[in-house]
């Protein structure tokens, strides 16, 4: 079967191996995990500069019905439906092989998905400035990726490819709720300058773990 | 309150074994007096929230200091900027060290005020600076750091014939006191910073061995500061031991000198960086925020932690090794090594170094077994000076030597991350924790045994912390290596072709590209898909499986994978994915794996613009 859709979890930091393990026992074939950081909008560990807090993400190549398998399994046995737990969400990534063409030709790319994935990037240290500007459009939560660009020769003394390091924001919002969000980013951010930073939106299949405020959108975490 | 909590956590998991250990020898072999043990549980309640808050600090503020200035040096236009700003970092750093002062006032009163207290702080910080430097222009340069250090020690080795083995003891000793709570961590993340910088393929070895560099200054300085003076013997007794009476008094009497001590060993950092941020940063004022919180937590933590440490664990170390030495001679070289073992990872350059490794390997290094081996190797090094101190014929060399030539006939063959970490512990396991207590358990059980020199043994314990990890470490990498080389099979090749054309126009829909590739294959990668027409990429540090692990003594070891992604023109991502999986030969196990999703067309334009009807089909 060829992989059509990344499983994608965040949960807190030294967790995701055991969850990679867990996985392969469900039939999954290999992942990926890399190092991010959730927020906390609480203002007293704000003031304090302790609002980080550490996360993993976790990356599963699966088919789509393994993917359901998983969701189920993760509600029955990680309680992931449960706050503070962790979130788990599929975008419908289709592994590229020769014998199949990863997108159909009769792709619809205005149907809408039940949920979206904004993927900001930005340059280093101002994935909580824009956390910030998420939240007041109503995002719940997010997680910040360190990642670097890709090198770009610089004429300095040393012969060095210089990184720029980047910060990537993910944040999953129903699709209602995604649109005023990015365009908060984008106005925010001054994305419509060159260098400035980039707005992705991917759709996403189905996830677990979103929390939902009572009195709707007051904090909460991811 | 997740980064506060995961910090107590990880300092109470590594101080329970201490504290538990101690308590067991008080109720059992050792006779202890009640206010020396209350003051000793303080010290630990102390050192748990110093240790926890000073870590806190570290990374809010040490780590992007360390970070900026590596920027600033990396990205100077001019030889003489780069030496002149890497030598005063390493200068600045370690003038203040409050330990140095301590050790060349010893230095002073046991050379009988020969040689002058002031001039070995400024010849060690000196000796410092050069070795930044040095080791700065390494990294940059990109040459070997394996010749490096052979090169380094190789110095060090023809210097040791002669001075005296009081010097030898002496000059090992700068190298640990030099290597403090505050150094360590700021070097640890300004190497992090020029490895980042620098990029490549070398990332992740560059990231670690500037404090192994950096604590063969102090060696050499004190070294050439003996033979220039002709100084040879040390003479003199240690100070007759006086445990404190009572049990909050001490504590209360530690504190305010040792707050003074923290603050006077951050401030010419903190001047300089301050100074930087004025004329040169200018860091937005969140930011900025966020590393005066850190400094103040710094502050706060280290000065709890040595308060704790100096108060609650020096009489106690002191008592415990007298106790031992008089009634138990036999179990000192074994409790030395318990001993040696757990104290060790209250340091809290080994918390530092830890999170490092897991930072800089993406996680594919277990940071368990790295400590798992540096306290082995610290618990060795304990139980050596029990048994040097105990038979008077062993002399500091017997170990000193061979371990270090065998530890660096071994770089040669280690994975070259494991070279960098281990060169690194010898001055990361050489802390507060063990110039403290586990010196004062030495110099107790010296004190108590005939024969034994205390001062001439004390000072020997801190060279062997210094080397023992540095050996442990590098056999652990060679092991490593050797596994490593039996997994690796594969090898790709690249082929020349014509790029493909570009269809014209304005892209009207994009396709998210991903591609997860074993470490490595990244730069060919972002090669392939430029010349194919791709644009920018972001590029994400991680571990992951593909099938064929390695197992390491119960510990798994996922390959270090790289995860880039691209945001493509919808028209060539398909033959991008193509080239990219042909020229990169993904076909076989493991090597990696292309995703293409569809982008939802609510963004921008690659060229900059917005979409205008972004919102419109969504909502």
């Amino acid at each position: 079967m060829i992989p059509d859709a990344l499983f994608f979890a965040v949960v807190d930091r030294g967790k995701a191996g055991g969850l990679l393990h867990w996985a392969r026992d469900k039939g999954v074939a290999g992942g990926t995990i890399f190092a991010g950081e959730g927020t906390n909008p609480s203002p007293i560990l704000n003031f304090l500069g302790v609002s980080e807090v550490h996360k993993e993400v976790l990356m599963l190549g699966v088919t789509r019905e393994l993917s359901q398998q998983l969701f189920t399994a993760m509600k029955d046995e990680f309680k992931m439906d449960k706050r503070y737990k962790g979130i788990a969400f599929v975008v419908p990534f289709r592994q590229w092989l020769p014998q199949a063409p990863a997108i159909p030709e009769d792709y619809d790319r205005e149907k809408p998905p039940p949920f979206v994935c904004l993927i900001t990037i930005v340059d280093k240290g101002k994935g909580e400035l824009i956390m910030d500007v998420a939240r007041k459009a109503g995002a719940r939560g997010g997680t910040i990726v360190h990642a670097h660009g890709a090198g770009v020769p610089q004429d300095i003394y040393f012969p060095l490819l210089i990184e720029p390091q980047k910060d990537m924001i993910l944040i999953i919002e129903s699709r209602v709720k995604a649109p005023p969000i990015q365009s908060a980013i984008f106005k925010e951010m001054h994305l419509e300058e060159a260098n400035n930073g980039i707005v992705i939106t991917l759709p996403v299949l189905r996830t677990i773990g979103l929390y939902q405020p009572r009195g709707d959108r007051k904090g909460g975490r991811k | 309150m997740s980064l506060l909590r995961e910090k107590f956590s990880e300092v109470s998991r590594s101080l329970v074994p201490v504290v538990a250990l101690v308590l067991l020898l008080c109720f059992t072999l050792v006779k202890v007096e009640t206010d020396i043990l209350l003051r000793f549980i303080i010290g630990s309640v102390l050192l748990l929230v110093g240790l926890a808050i000073f870590l806190l600090g570290v990374d809010l503020a040490m780590n992007p200091i360390g970070e900026r200035m590596a920027t600033e040096i990396a990205t100077a236009n001019a030889a003489y900027k780069v030496a002149i700003l890497s030598f005063l970092l390493g200068f600045l750093v370690t003038v203040a060290e409050p330990d140095l002062l301590i050790l060349g006032n010893q230095v002073e009163a046991a050379s009988g005020h020969t040689v002058n207290a002031t001039l070995i702080v400024y010849m060690v910080s000196i000796g410092v600076g050069v070795m930044i430097a040095l080791g700065t222009f390494r990294l940059l340069r990109g040459r070997s750091y394996p010749v490096f250090m052979a090169l380094t020690y190789g110095v060090i080795f023809v210097l040791a014939f002669l001075v005296s083995e009081e010097f030898l003891a002496v000059a090992f000793d700068a190298s640990g006191a030099t290597t403090g709570a505050l150094t360590t961590p700021f070097v640890l993340a300004l190497t992090m910073g020029l490895s980042r910088i620098k990029g490549g393929k070398t990332t992740e070895e560059d990231s670690f061995g500037m404090v192994g560099v950096m604590s063969a200054g102090p060696i050499l300085a004190v070294m050439l500061l003996s033979i220039i003076t002709g100084q040879e013997h040390i003479q003199g007794e240690a100070a007759a031991f006086m445990p404190a009476k009572g049990i909050i008094g001490p504590v209360l009497d530690t504190l305010p000198p040792v707050f003074v001590e923290s603050l006077v060993a951050l401030l010419p950092l903190s001047a300089l960086f301050f100074l930087m941020n004025f004329s040169k940063f200018k860091m937005a004022k969140r930011e900025l925020g966020r590393i005066i919180k850190g400094l103040i937590y710094t502050l706060i933590g280290l000065a709890l932690f040595l308060t704790g440490v100096y108060s609650g664990f020096m009489d106690m170390g002191q008592i415990i090794g007298r106790s031992i030495a008089e009634n138990y001679n036999w179990l000192l070289p074994i409790l030395g090594f318990v001993m040696g073992m757990i104290v060790v990872l209250v340091e809290p350059a080994v918390h530092v170094l830890g999170q490092q490794i897991q930072d800089a390997t993406g996680g594919r290094i277990p940071v368990k077994l790295i400590r798992i081996t540096l306290s082995l190797g610290v618990g060795l090094a304990i139980s050596g000076s029990m048994l040097r101190i105990m038979i008077p014929e062993v002399k500091l060399w017997f170990f000193l030597l061979p371990g270090f030539a065998t530890a660096i006939l071994l770089s040669f063959f280690s994975d070259p991350v494991f070279v960098g970490i281990a060169y690194d512990a010898g001055g990361v396991a050489s802390g507060p924790m063990t110039a403290t207590f586990v010196l004062a358990f030495a110099q107790g059980a010296a004190a108590m045994t005939p024969g034994a020199n205390v001062l001439v043994d004390g000072f020997g314990v801190i060279a062997m912390v210094a080397m023992t990890p540095v050996l442990s470490l590098m056999i652990l990498g060679a092991v490593f290596q050797r596994k490593t080389l039996k997994l690796q099979k594969e090898q790709h090749r690249l082929r020349e072709e014509a790029p493909i054309t570009v269809p014209a126009g304005q892209a009207e829909a994009f396709d998210c590209m991903m591609a997860i590739l074993n470490r490595g294959l990244s730069q060919e990668a972002l090669a392939i898909a430029r010349a194919a027409g791709a644009g920018g990429a972001t590029i994400i540090h991680g571990r992951g499986s593909g099938g064929h692990d390695m197992t390491f003594f119960n510990f798994e070891m996922l390959k270090e994978k790289e995860v880039i992604i691209w945001l493509l023109d919808a028209r060539i991502s398909d033959t991008i994915a193509a080239h990219l999986h042909e020229k990169l030969d993904l076909d076989g196990e493991g090597g990696g794996k292309i995703f293409l999703v569809p982008a939802l067309a609510m963004g921008l334009l690659a060229s900059g613009q917005a979409l205008p009807e972004e919102d419109a089909s969504l909502t």
